[in-house]
């Protein structure tokens, strides 16, 4: 179906090849997972899929893609839209109509097809995605996981053999997330669509794939069946790391490891109850922030009601909530951008706030990350050594690079250095976690973990693990209203929705005596002497 | 929002553009002014109100500039201190430089809130625009809404990273804000950039495309249409042999409203 080979790229303005010698086959019907630190070549990867690379994004490209016997030199990404569908990082990007029918008729208007077709066409996609209720709704009054659904079924209408999808996950809740990858299970078994799908979450994708592929500085460096490839490969040196429950269990010598919660609740229950747990440790300052009974609305509908929160030095609290919950209003209340219509805000006048927004490209103006941080600190009016910043993100080797020619997650990361180097009291962060790798999110949880001793820290993210290893207090608003603020343990252990993998495996091992509120593997010290018994011949050769 | 014949608002704004830079006198600019007013008071446009409120700033720095440069242009002085000089005669070609702009304004506010971009696309192919043309039309009017979503957050991340315009002067106002409108140029960039690629992999431009929904005229649509259309040789004819602007520009006020009131009635 498609087959690389030989094939080297370079940017026109890089100076390094972007992809080194990559040479595979990929059959009908697979579900191939790319997985790779952020810039290891995923992207680029996918581009040369659906022809972007050579027609769009111009280098040096060596070496020959066929998608479906054609050569991508050949045929332009517009005439290989019928049999490849994209979806691109942003969503958000990729739609150009006013209403969802329209958004989905376009592809089917270019290829010339009749009134009818296309309305059958758009019926059967708006199926397919579970969006039949949105098919007159305007664009831009749906949400973002709406806007990926509505993405994803306009790169169906074609009834494409080769869905190529980058992070398609990244910005949803997780519900939404989870629809999302329903969809793609669904086109995978049962219309036998080859997905390809470039992601970091891969609690939620890895059980769910045939195939992963790995990348690493351009190149491929292991391929094959899921548990095989992370068994073998030391995943954490890659920058990708390990789904939770795979992760422990490696920690713990069990080999191969569980791929989903179901087969974990078997494999890790002696080694659970056979570690000690974690007490979690912190400590509290002066208050530095209240809100008061605050409401607050842009035009009519109030997007917060009635909301309470105090925020004291030292602490960490996670903001989680379905998309349009109203988190980002709160994070902007916090921040003084925005006052709310009703009740009060007190805030120390001697403390400075700042905010990382979710889409770090707005953060940057400058041509390198260097004056970045330093415009911020002028900004700021604070005098301060810029370079500590960049060495405990691990980011010093960008210092010179400009900020919009990183990959994802070092933009990221460059975003938060270039506001958390004037050290703000209050650092808020709105979705940081999205496009990092497993690396870069390891050294920004330790990152945040030494900021917190002295400031303090506002977290909105979908990312549960990620929320659990940070945020002592977790904060869910639902429909703007705070529905729960209480320590993380209380507010995710045995929830449905917010609940961590591992914190799955270990609530349904609870009668058993495994303590049920191990939430990530910081909560659990490994004893060592616990019986592997339970991982016996049968359930080997099963695997 | 009351939707008309997005055929008739393109016609209907070419027709509005070219008598807004054609026309010499305030009465005919006013009224043209006061066309566009009527036809957006029928469509009720969001994007309507944000042109205007935008475009009112620049509005301002036209009157001042046309009233600076003139340097007192005619015999009726009003008003003198140094070199300024401000005239009757000034004043009105001023204001007329005015209204010219806000009547332009005014129209494509009308047509953003009224002809949506999938519309748009079947207009021009109507009218055989080349397509390269087209795809840069598509990306400006997708990039538009967003871009005002994104100068707010940027302006939200100065604001916060501690960027203060208040208490200093207008030079250092602008020299401080010369961040922010980096910041969201090359926004603008990378938002076009992720469009046109869009605009590939949905295999944008084809010469094979077919519309879903055809755009038709009705007669009295049609008519409108060449009503609109006959205006821009009337206007030559009539201006030059008998003087008589006031004439066609009437008419165009007329059809304006009848164009759009009927459809947005039905």
């Amino acid at each position: 179906m498609i087959r690389f080979s030989n094939v080297y790229f370079k940017y026109s303005l890089n100076d390094d090849f972007a992809l080194r010698n990559i040479s595979l086959k990929i059959e009908q019907s697979e579900f191939l997972l790319v997985v790779g630190d952020s810039g290891s070549g995923k992207t680029t990867f996918l581009r040369c899929i659906n022809a972007l690379i050579p027609h769009f994004y111009h280098g040096i490209f060596k070496g020959d893609v066929t998608v479906n016997g054609i050569s991508t030199r050949d045929k332009s990404p517009s005439e290989l839209a019928s049999i490849v569908g994209t979806v691109i990082q942003t969503p958000q990007n990729q739609v150009l109509m006013t209403t969802v029918e329209r958004e989905i008729a376009f592809p089917l208007e270019n290829a010339g097809y009749s009134e009818d077709i296309i309305s059958v066409r758009i019926e059967e996609a708006l199926e397919l995605c579970g969006i039949n209720n949105l098919r007159h709704r305007k664009i831009s009054e749906l949400s973002g996981g709406e806007i990926q659904k509505v993405v994803i079924a306009a790169s169906l209408v074609h009834r494409p053999k080769i869905l190529v999808l980058d992070e398609p996950i990244s910005q949803l809740d997780p519900k939404s997330a989870e629809d999302i990858l329903n969809i793609l299970k669904h086109l995978n078994e049962e219309l036998g669509m080859t997905v390809i799908l470039a992601e970091h979450r891969l609690d939620r994708t890895l059980h769910m794939v045939d195939r992963v592929i790995v990348f690493d500085k351009g190149t491929i460096v292991a391929d094959g069946e899921p548990r095989m490839v992370f068994s073998k490969t030391d995943m954490n040196a890659l920058g990708v790391g390990y789904p939770p429950v795979m992760g422990i269990a490696l920690k713990g010598g069990i080999r191969p490891p569980p791929l989903t919660v179901k087969e974990a609740r078997k494999y890790l229950k002696n080694l659970l109850l056979n570690s000690k747990i974690r007490e979690p440790a912190f400590r509290t300052g002066a208050e530095l922030f209240k809100l008061q009974d605050a409401w607050f609305k842009y035009t009519q509908k109030w997007i917060l009601k009635n909301v309470n929160l105090g925020l004291k030095r030292g602490e960490i609290i996670g903001i989680l909530g379905h998309n349009g919950a109203g988190k980002t209003t709160l994070a902007k209340l916090i921040a003084g951008l925005y006052h709310p219509q009703k009740g009060k805000v007190l805030r120390r006048k001697d403390i400075r706030v700042g905010m990382v927004f979710s889409n770090p490209d707005i953060h940057f103006s400058q041509d390198s990350v260097e004056d970045e941080l330093k415009l911020s600190l002028r900004l700021a009016g604070v005098k301060k050594d810029h370079s500590k910043i960049l060495q405990s993100l691990n980011i010093e080797h960008l210092t010179k690079r400009n900020p919009r020619d990183l990959s994802g997650g070092e933009k990221m990361l460059t975003a938060i250095a270039s506001v958390a180097v004037s050290e703000p009291d209050i650092l808020i962060l709105d979705e940081p976690t999205l496009g990092l790798s497993y690396k870069h999110k390891a050294t920004l949880i330790e990152f945040l973990k030494r900021y917190a001793k002295n400031k303090s820290i506002v977290i909105i993210s979908h990312d549960v693990e990620t929320i659990a290893k940070i945020a002592p207090r977790i904060l869910v608003l639902s429909h703007g209203t705070v529905i729960a603020d209480s320590n993380a343990r209380d507010i995710m252990c045995g929830s449905f929705v917010f609940s961590t993998q591992l914190n799955r495996v270990a609530q349904s091992l609870a009668d058993e005596g495994v303590d049920s509120l191990i939430l990530t593997d910081n909560d659990i010290e490994l004893s060592g002497a616990y019986d592997k018994s339970t991982l016996n011949g049968k359930e080997r050769r099963s695997q | 929002m009351r939707v008309p014949n997005p055929f008739v608002i393109f016609v209907w704004l070419c027709v509005v553009v070219f008598l807004s830079l054609a026309v010499l006198s305030l009465i005919s600019v006013l009224t043209l002014f006061a066309a566009t007013l009527v036809v957006a008071l029928f469509v009720h446009g969001d994007e309507w109100k944000i042109y205007m409120k935008y475009s009112t700033i620049t509005a301002s720095l036209i009157l001042c500039f046309n009233l600076l440069l003139s340097g007192g242009w005619g015999n009726n002085v009003l008003f003198k201190y140094y070199f300024i000089t401000i005239s009757s005669e000034s004043l009105l070609f001023s204001l007329m430089m005015v209204f010219k702009f806000l009547a332009i304004v005014s129209a494509f506010g009308v047509f953003s809130s009224t002809v949506r971009i999938e519309d748009l696309i079947t207009v021009l192919e109507r009218l055989r625009i080349p397509d390269k043309a087209l795809v840069t039309a598509v990306i400006s009017l997708s990039v538009f809404p967003v871009l005002t979503k994104d100068a707010k957050e940027i302006t939200e991340v100065f604001y916060v990273r501690g960027m203060n315009c208040e208490k200093k002067s207008m030079r250092d106002r602008i020299k401080a804000r010369m961040p922010l409108l980096i910041s969201l140029a090359e926004t603008a960039l990378e938002r076009g950039m992720d469009l046109a690629q869009t605009l590939e992999l949905r295999g944008y431009p084809s010469r094979k495309r077919n519309p879903w929904k055809k755009i038709k005229l009705q007669l009295y649509e049609k008519i409108i249409v060449l009503i609109l259309v006959s205006l821009v040789p009337a206007y030559f004819t009539l201006a030059y042999f008998f003087r008589l602007q006031m004439l066609e520009i009437f008419s165009v006020m007329l059809t304006s409203i009848a164009a759009i009131s009927r459809r947005c009635v039905e």
